[in-house]
């Protein structure tokens, strides 16, 4: 654990000295002024959303027992980025819908996007449980499909509301989708998303022997006089709300919550509550990490999106996993 | 005008026949039209619209709309697609704008003492997207007297650390609906131009009323400038 910390605490501080001219060149000095703002902004915000998407992860994956669970890959994270599509539509079109003056206001603190961030995550997770639900018990195939349809689903959904709007808007949402690590974050979605992430820890840390217990079987669960359903539906709300608050702050970034996991197990073992803290460490160390790989990554077109160095890093993770666990499964 | 791509916002009526790299044909060939004017991709036009225009006997006219002068070219072209004689009207209307588009650039005085500029779209808490040398629109401001900042290419995304630390004194923003909490934030050290992207972000008919409203603000800014400086002891 303390070592996680210590590499927390050296990727915080070389980002935070890391620095990009417009004209491409790297530079390491001591910030001040502005710069030191700005880069102390990008940090927050990666490792907020990071260690939100790590701690989501983990809940999901003992929750559910299945080691492929995570935000991106049920559909979660495409659900809170549908949200925003629709709250950006809806933001777009203010000024010819009833309310307007309250949704253009909401717009401008930036409540819009995180309240269809909330809802959007929530309502994944909701539908996901209920398609995956098979004789009072959750089938752990039927989930990963389930979850990879909604996804699917989801994405055609946002693509055609981004398809109703106006040109410029377009391409800022399509770049938005991409993923990405605000210098300047709006504060109220970075308390709201601190908010968030403290209770929901703290609610797991509380609850963090059963979680223990509901990882091996539901039976074993019920006998030992844990009330599976009802920690599953309150942990499963806290990975909605920190899952919406990751995606409100820096877009749908991929594959963070399904690595920082297993990164974790790796470093702390099995036990839950060493890995309600360490989750989140890892979280932040992936997506901090990868802010400072697109910092050292020349393109003539300015920094690559977060997301995609996140997907790629995630997307190979998740094909060594599978070709691992396939024997195992059959 | 008969037909049109989802981007010519100039008539919403006349019908859509899908994008080049995505030619409705059906929807094409009821338009029934005598002249084509197609804007290539980088890899080029798709070759079923070239074998369809020889069939059907269309004038495929190729335009490229990447530097300022282009933009020139562009209104002659169409200009002489449309009408043989090159004494008529159309042609006449096509001089008509570039003497605009000419004026609409004009080198404003004292631009070179600004300090340099910075033309940026979408503003948003991560950066812009920053219009460098080859961008019509950089090129169309240099033409104005301004020295426009130098960025890795003609259209770059730039983080807001990297918009800080341009050697620059005013930031033309091209943007529907810029972050303000970014604009009144990190970048109010700059003198900001908001500039009108609808007109500015596409070249279309209105690409000479935004350019001139632009000029306008330069204008104002550089007197700005010039009265201040004056102020101070």
């Amino acid at each position: 654990m303390l070592g996680l910390i210590a590499v927390v605490i050296g990727l915080v501080l070389f980002r935070l000295v890391l620095g990009r001219t417009s004209d491409g060149t790297l530079s390491l000095d001591l910030p001040s002024g502005i710069a030191l703002q700005l880069r102390s902004g990008a940090v927050f915000s990666g490792a907020l959303a990071g260690a939100c998407l790590g701690l989501a992860g983990l809940l999901l994956q003992i929750l559910l027992r299945n080691p492929l669970a995570a935000p991106s890959v049920l559909g979660v994270t495409s659900g809170a980025a549908l949200g925003v599509s629709a709250a950006t539509v809806l933001s777009v079109n203010a000024g010819s819908i009833a309310g307007s003056s309250f949704a253009a206001l909401l717009a401008q603190l930036g409540g819009i996007e995180l309240i269809g961030a909330m809802v959007g995550s929530l309502c994944s997770l909701f539908l996901l449980g209920w398609m995956a639900r098979r004789r009072g018990g959750i089938d752990p195939i039927s989930l990963v499909l389930a979850g990879v349809v909604l996804g699917a689903v989801f994405g055609a959904i946002a693509m055609a509301l981004q398809w109703m709007l106006p040109p410029h808007s377009r391409a800022d949402v399509s770049l938005w989708m991409m993923g990405r690590v605000p210098e300047w974050p709006n504060v109220g979605v970075a308390i709201v998303g601190a908010a968030v992430f403290s209770l929901v820890l703290l609610s797991a840390l509380r609850q963090s022997t059963a979680l223990d217990i509901a990882s091996a079987s539901e039976d074993e669960a019920r006998s030992l006089g844990v009330r599976i359903g009802k920690l599953r539906n309150t942990l499963f709300v806290g990975a909605g709300l920190l899952t919406g608050s990751a995606v409100a702050l820096c877009g749908p970034i991929a594959f963070v919550g399904f690595v920082a996991p297993h990164l974790a197990r790796i470093v702390v073992g099995v036990r839950s509550r060493s890995l309600i803290f360490a989750a989140p460490l890892c979280g932040i160390i992936v997506l901090v990490g990868a802010d400072v790989a697109r910092l050292l990554i020349p393109t003539s077109h300015g920094r690559l999106p977060v997301g995609i160095l996140t997907a790629l890093l995630g997307g190979i993770w998740f094909l060594r996993f599978i070709g691992r666990g396939r024997e195992a499964w059959s | 005008m008969v037909a049109r791509t989802p981007w010519c916002v100039t008539d919403a009526t006349v019908p859509v026949v899908g994008t080049l790299l995505d030619v409705d044909v059906e929807a094409l060939v009821l338009t029934d039209p005598t002249v084509v004017l197609v804007q290539p991709p980088v890899q080029g036009n798709p070759p079923h619209l070239a074998d369809l225009s020889a069939k059907r006997g269309w004038n495929l006219v190729e335009i490229r709309i990447n530097s300022f002068d282009d933009i020139g070219r562009a209104v002659g072209a169409v200009a002489d697609a449309l009408e043989p004689v090159s004494t008529g009207p159309l042609h006449i209307r096509a001089d008509e704008c570039m003497e605009r588009l000419t004026a609409s650039c004009a080198p404003i005085e004292s631009a070179s003492q600004m300090g340099g500029v910075a033309l940026l779209s979408s503003v948003r808490d991560n950066g812009a997207l920053g219009f460098g040398e080859g961008s019509y629109l950089a090129q169309a401001v240099e033409r104005m007297g301004c020295h426009v900042a130098p960025l890795s290419g003609p259209f770059t995304q730039l983080s807001l650390e990297e918009i800080c630390a341009l050697e620059v004194s005013t930031l033309i923003i091209c943007d529907a609906n810029p972050d303000e909490r970014v604009v009144q934030g990190p970048l109010s050290k700059f003198w900001i131009v908001l500039a009108p992207h609808e007109s500015l972000l596409m070249p279309s008919p209105s690409l000479v009323d935004g350019l001139e409203l632009m000029r306008r603000s330069l204008v104002d800014v550089v007197q700005l400038m010039n009265a201040r400086r004056e102020a101070t002891p």
